[in-house]
């Protein structure tokens, strides 16, 4: 039975009724000192098992804590869980590797779309998924139904069959690495933006150049997704940031949180890439709304940026659920398309892309 | 059932709802909360029967109206849920969108080829050598539910053919020293746009050394020409592009072609529309080209819009 599994928060919350009805019955036992510590425990215990239940309802919403070890030990490199779908024709597979480097050792779960398995020599575009904070990869594969979603938007050609990554974006669950390099802390940027590529194209065939890799992200892996392409052109072309903010807010050590790493202040005074921009946002989602109409209005050429703003919803998990299918069909169309490389080393077009689906 | 407020005014009695992040709804819980919390305690030690049932209930709801305060708390403070209707979502429904015919679409299917010669209104003012040739790709009719992407030939070169570029329209430009980028960033792919199903962003240029300056212009405009296939017919002269175009350098046409459809997308059907969106500023959103009307020109990019604040908008 997981942390975040329905199991965990029923037994909380009958825990929380029996400690109830406990409490009772338990208030007039003993005499004396005896009583009085009596009823601080059953006092104690309604308290516990109440946060018990709390705690397990609110990570069942943003995954944090996936599996008992990484509650443990707090290092979610051996903590990931190992759901695997069975692959099929029309649809992908979801593995799990780990990916060392930077100085950080963390499991990344990968999509691999239909066809994957079947065209060993075709290169495929790359998606890097970034998560919330708090949070883990697993709202992606759990609540949002990420690879429902990249199936049926492959199977109906609207999405290139896309190699899909959902990397940890911190090692200790306890510090909000927001994708950058902490002074003294955590070097997550360069984990994000070299260890995870590397490994990637070391170990699945997906295309080397940054035509072929984007990014996508939900709160503040939407900051990420945007300040990661802002950052990085050399190796991103496309992204996409859903209910995402314009600054990190957090302190990176050297104040950089107001310059290098505040897309805001990057746009007004870096030069800035020829890369394509997406950005979603809830018309209710007070401070993202801010900071997604504040980007907007900064952007300038050679940046392209395309806006959706959804009527209601808010800042959770529905609202990046239905925000998720057009943002990564347009993120197909801002990617270079799956190559097959020809003899000699120089990628030329797949002859024929395996999207299809009619 | 949500909670309201009854109102009394001049003008009557009103029920409304409570917001869910207004300080009515969350009075009501905490003061809720404060009463039950304070009725159990009353009745704890009162010889209510039974009292092994009323005790924990009063617990248990002390407990979940104080787990509700503190939920309505956080929720007003950071907005997760900002109405009743984000918390209880109606099933979103995601509408389908459907590629609408391009106006030589018809006409291509009476062909035995698929490369013209192509004179789209205005083209005589884009400072060309003579009107563009088009290739279209063998299965551009057979995939209508379907966008191409585009690679666009600069000079003079070319020999009409798409050997190499698979699955992508081929548009021989015949620029010369005169043709304004304009032409390549907008004009040309505003008229492209209307006669043929290409998609709205990403496209890509080949270009002779002779016209590596036009398209290093061309590549600075957003979004459209992120990939620069030079070929090598002499000295190579490298345009200056912005960070994030990517300029290679290849031998023969058949090679360029080739390297630049692979940087563009394949054909893709109409992106998937969000739900239930209003926006807050004119936007084109991708999924919703503007619809085919002769007196106003389709958008240049058909496939989205640029943010405010951006030149050339």
């Amino acid at each position: 039975m997981a942390p975040d599994s329905l199991g965990t928060e029923l037994l909380a919350l009958a825990a929380t009724v029996a400690a109830a009805f406990l409490a009772s019955p338990l208030w007039n036992r003993g005499r004396g000192l005896r009583r009085y510590a009596i009823r601080a425990a059953a006092v104690t215990a309604c308290l516990l098992t109440l946060t018990a239940t709390v705690l397990a309802a609110v990570n069942r919403e943003i995954e944090t804590y996936p599996t008992w070890a990484s509650l443990l030990i707090s290092d979610p490199a051996a903590a990931a869980p190992t759901e695997h779908a069975p692959p099929g024709a029309e649809t992908g597979t979801v593995i799990t590797m780990t990916v060392s480097g930077s100085g950080i050792t963390m499991p990344m779960y990968v999509y691999l779309p239909p066809g994957y398995d079947s065209h060993p020599d075709t290169r495929y575009p790359v998606i890097e998924a970034l998560h919330g904070y708090p949070g883990s990869p697993v709202p992606w594969l759990k609540r949002l139904h990420v690879t429902t979603i990249l199936d049926a938007e492959i199977s109906a050609g609207r999405m290139v069959p896309t190699v899909v990554l959902f990397p940890y974006q911190t090692p200790d669950t306890a510090i909000d690495t927001e994708c950058t390099n902490l002074v003294g802390g955590p070097q997550a940027e360069t984990y994000l933006t070299t260890d995870v590529p590397a490994a990637a194209r070391a170990r699945l065939h997906v295309r080397g150049d940054a035509a072929g890799w984007g990014l996508i992200g939900y709160s503040a892996g939407g900051y990420c997704a945007t300040d990661l392409l802002l950052r990085h052109p050399g190796q991103y072309a496309a992204g996409a940031s859903l209910s995402g903010y314009a600054t990190p807010g957090i302190k990176i050590g050297d104040g950089t949180e107001n310059t290098e790493y505040n897309a805001l202040w990057r746009l007004a005074h870096r030069p800035v890439p020829a890369v394509a921009l997406y950005l979603a946002c809830a018309r209710n989602d007070r401070e993202p709304l801010a900071d997604t109409l504040a980007l907007a209005a900064a952007a300038r050429a050679p940046l392209s940026v395309t806006t959706s703003f959804p009527a209601g919803g808010g800042h959770n998990a529905q609202t990046w659920q239905a925000m998720e299918a057009p943002a990564f069909d347009w993120l197909s169309t801002a990617l270079g398309r799956p190559v097959v490389p020809a003899t000699g080393g120089a990628e030329e077009p797949a002859v024929k892309v395996p999207a299809a689906g009619r | 059932m949500r909670p309201v407020l009854i109102r009394f005014s001049s003008a009557g009695v009103q029920i409304v709802a409570m917001s869910l992040t207004g300080l009515p709804l969350l009075f009501v819980v905490a003061l809720g909360t404060v009463a039950v919390a304070a009725g159990t305690v009353l009745a704890w030690r009162r010889r209510l029967r039974p009292r092994l049932l009323v005790r924990p209930l009063g617990i248990l709801l002390t407990e979940a109206l104080l787990v509700t305060t503190i939920g309505l708390l956080v929720n007003r403070s950071e907005l997760f849920y900002p109405t009743w209707a984000d918390l209880f979502p109606p099933p979103a429904a995601t509408a389908a969108v459907t590629v609408r015919v391009a106006a030589l679409d018809g006409w291509l299917g009476t062909r035995d080829s698929g490369t013209f010669t192509w004179r789209p209104d205005g083209w005589a003012g884009w400072h060309l050598a003579a009107a563009p040739t088009v290739v279209v790709p063998a299965g551009y009719l057979g995939d209508p539910h379907r966008r191409f992407s585009v690679v666009v030939v600069l000079g003079a070169g070319g020999t009409g053919t798409a050997a190499g570029a698979d699955e992508t329209v081929v548009v021989y430009a015949r620029t010369t020293a005169a043709t304004p980028a304009a032409v390549l960033t907008e004009d040309l792919p505003a008229a492209l746009s209307r006669d043929l199903r290409v998609s709205g962003r990403r496209w890509a240029l080949v270009s002779p050394t002779a016209a590596s300056a036009l398209a290093g212009q061309a590549a600075a405009a957003p979004g459209r020409y992120p990939a620069i296939a030079l070929v090598r017919d002499g000295p190579i002269t490298r345009p200056v592009v912005p960070e994030g175009v990517t300029v290679n350098v290849l031998d023969g046409l058949p090679a360029a072609l080739a390297w630049a459809a692979g940087q563009t997308p394949p054909p893709l059907a109409e992106a998937s529309a969000p739900a239930g969106r209003l926006p807050v500023q004119p936007a084109h959103h991708p999924s919703h080209p503007a619809p085919a009307d002769p007196s106003h020109p389709a958008p240049a990019n058909p496939g989205g819009n640029r943010g405010p604040g951006q030149p050339g908008n």
